[in-house]
């Protein structure tokens, strides 16, 4: 594999963790633009930890998930209480109050001779993990992957299980949820929590990898992004918002052709999306379709879907 | 707690409920007792529906109580409330659209008491089949059990509003209000519903039932309390609510009582 390849992949990796963040929130009917806070406070949090404070690196993973997992239960129960657009506005707002606290936040201590940590606007250099580790780029991937992939199997229990079911009854009908005695507060502070700690594990793994973060990797473009991959690739399973990464940097950013107008194909994109397919390429009946069809080819007595109504609703 | 209180299933003490200027529920006095269909009619905006969502916990009343088996439950959020035995159906219909029939019965079923959140959230694989196999005997009830993979976007409106009862069924609640369940049927449909009704009832729960349809109400109810401007005009048996002279004037209008 070529450099240019892991590097890619790296990146797409990376960012599934800041997608399926926002995704998490998307199935509980919350829209977020604002889960690069948390993957900021994973970054810094966990680049601290190696650099400045002598952790190893599984220790930064577990620490920058759980702090950022409590901020977003913290930011979550204030706030869950605000209607659609407001949550949306606060989440967005907490986002920018974290990049600015990056921008201002001095706090740089002396490690073996040399002054390491956080320096405002200019960044923190040197969370040297993995380089002195002697971890290959190839390595790190393998390390980001499998990552990812224990993300993903936990996205594969929770959309089997009755906590997911409950998030997706939120997201269809509050109100009914409430009604069956679901919480919907407790419920969406859980999402919320979770869905912090998957993007806070996601920035340790982004500190690592870029060994110099700015805080200009949290501004609210990645936010805009993360939600629109999720409405790209769909909101019916979790495999949806990983094609939208793929689409938008597999596609968009690695690709020469597009170099110049990646963003005007990705807005497009995007906006053609919401026309024709509000909930993304992979949306529930897609889904449904498709499980239906597979569980009825392996004989496992799937009900028979009923004709007609194939018009997207 | 006052011991006249605790006789009732639900006692409904001097309940106001204003939107702005509008009175939608005005010092509303009512008790229900334990079994049968108790009905609740009445014009168009006399504040059935807005009873229904006041004791479901949607909407927080200005004054007055609402008392379940002799328990407080004014102004508990709706999930709280559903969690002390009362379900609901939705005279608008709010059935979860992009989940399939099978999921919207499971997602209502109780958890077992006591348990903690994430025990509930993933419970024992042993817990799920026994859940399963309770859903699709509701199911089978109302008649939905070959329609439990579809999306339940795709069920026509009669379907909907089975599913509905069979979501409130999964509670296995002790008081379940039905807004409407026969609202946009055909007679034949309305009298399938009306049959299901009596079932339903005929295993334990006592039904609070808002519906237009006088025939339906009148075979169906034990007894009938008739709302007009957020008061209570009158209450008593169907055959009494037939002679009684206000509620004939407000809602029955002469002639109505064989409809």
């Amino acid at each position: 594999m070529s450099d240019y390849m892991i590097s890619v992949l790296s990146l797409i990796c990376i960012e599934s963790f800041v997608a399926l963040s926002t995704y998490l929130l998307l199935i509980t009917g919350q829209i977020s633009f604002g889960q690069q806070a948390y993957f900021g406070i994973g970054a810094f949090t966990g680049g601290a930890m190696t650099a400045m404070w002598g952790f190893d690196f599984s220790t930064a993973l577990l620490a920058g998930g759980l702090v950022a997992g409590g901020a977003a239960a913290v930011v979550g129960a204030l706030t869950f209480r605000l209607g659609g657009l407001y949550f949306a506005i606060a989440t967005l707002s907490f986002a920018e109050l974290m990049r600015l606290t990056w921008v201002n936040l001095i706090y740089q201590i002396d490690v073996d001779g040399f002054m390491v940590g956080p320096k405002g606007a200019e960044g923190f250099r040197d969370i040297r993990y993995v380089i002195d580790n002697a971890i290959s780029p190839a390595g790190y991937l393998g390390v980001i992957a499998s990552c990812l992939f224990a993300i993903l199997v936990f996205f594969f229990v929770l959309e089997r299980s009755r906590f997911g079911l409950a998030l997706r009854m939120i997201d269809n009908d509050e109100t009914a949820a409430a009604s069956v005695g679901i919480s919907p507060t407790r419920h969406k502070i859980a999402a919320a929590a979770l869905a912090g700690a998957i993007a806070g594990i996601g920035g340790v793994l982004f500190a690592h990898y870029m060994t110099f973060i700015d805080p200009r990797n949290f501004g609210v473009m990645l936010g805009v992004h993360s939600l629109a991959y999720g409405m790209i690739g769909g909101l019916g399973t979790f495999f949806g918002p990983l094609i939208g990464v793929v689409i938008d940097i597999g596609l968009l950013e690695s690709l020469r052709v597009f170099s110049g107008y990646r963003m005007i194909v990705f807005g497009s994109l995007v906006a053609l999306i919401l026309i024709f397919r509000p909930r993304g390429i992979l949306d529930e009946k897609t889904v449904h379709r498709i499980s239906t069809s597979v569980r009825g080819r392996f004989g496992r007595g799937g009900p028979a879907r009923t004709e007609g109504s194939d018009e997207f609703v | 707690m006052n011991s006249s209180e605790s006789r009732w299933l639900l006692s409904i003490r001097g309940l106001t409920k204003n939107f702005g200027a509008l009175r939608a529920i005005d010092d509303l006095h009512l008790e229900v007792d334990s079994g049968g269909i108790f009905g609740v009619i009445g014009p168009n905006g006399s504040g059935k529906t807005t009873l229904f969502n006041v004791i479901s916990g949607i909407y927080k009343p200005a004054a007055g109580t609402v008392h379940y088996r002799g328990r407080d439950l004014t102004g508990l959020p709706s999930d709280r409330v559903a969690r002390r035995g009362i379900a609901r159906t939705f005279q608008n219909l709010k059935i979860f659209r992009r989940l399939t029939v099978l999921e919207n019965v499971m997602g209502a079923q109780t958890g077992s008491t006591g348990v903690s959140f994430l025990q509930a959230a993933f419970p024992h694989p042993s817990h799920e089949r026994a859940r399963r196999s309770r859903a699709l005997e509701i199911l089978e009830q109302v008649g939905l059990a070959d329609r439990r993979g579809v999306l339940a976007q795709e069920l026509p409106l009669g379907e909907q509003r089975r599913l509905e009862l069979a979501r409130a069924m999964a509670r296995e609640p002790d008081l379940i209000m039905l807004d409407e369940p026969a609202g946009g049927m055909t007679p034949r449909e309305t009298d399938a519903m009306a049959g299901l009704i009596e079932r339903v009832v005929a295993d334990g729960p006592t039904v609070l039932l808002i519906e237009h349809k006088m025939g339906m109400v009148m075979s169906l109810c034990r007894r009938i309390a008739v709302l007009n401007f957020g008061r209570k005009i009158a209450e008593g048996t169907p055959a009494e609510i037939q002679r009684d002279g206000a509620a004939v004037e407000a809602y029955l209008g002469p002639g109505a009582v064989h409809a």
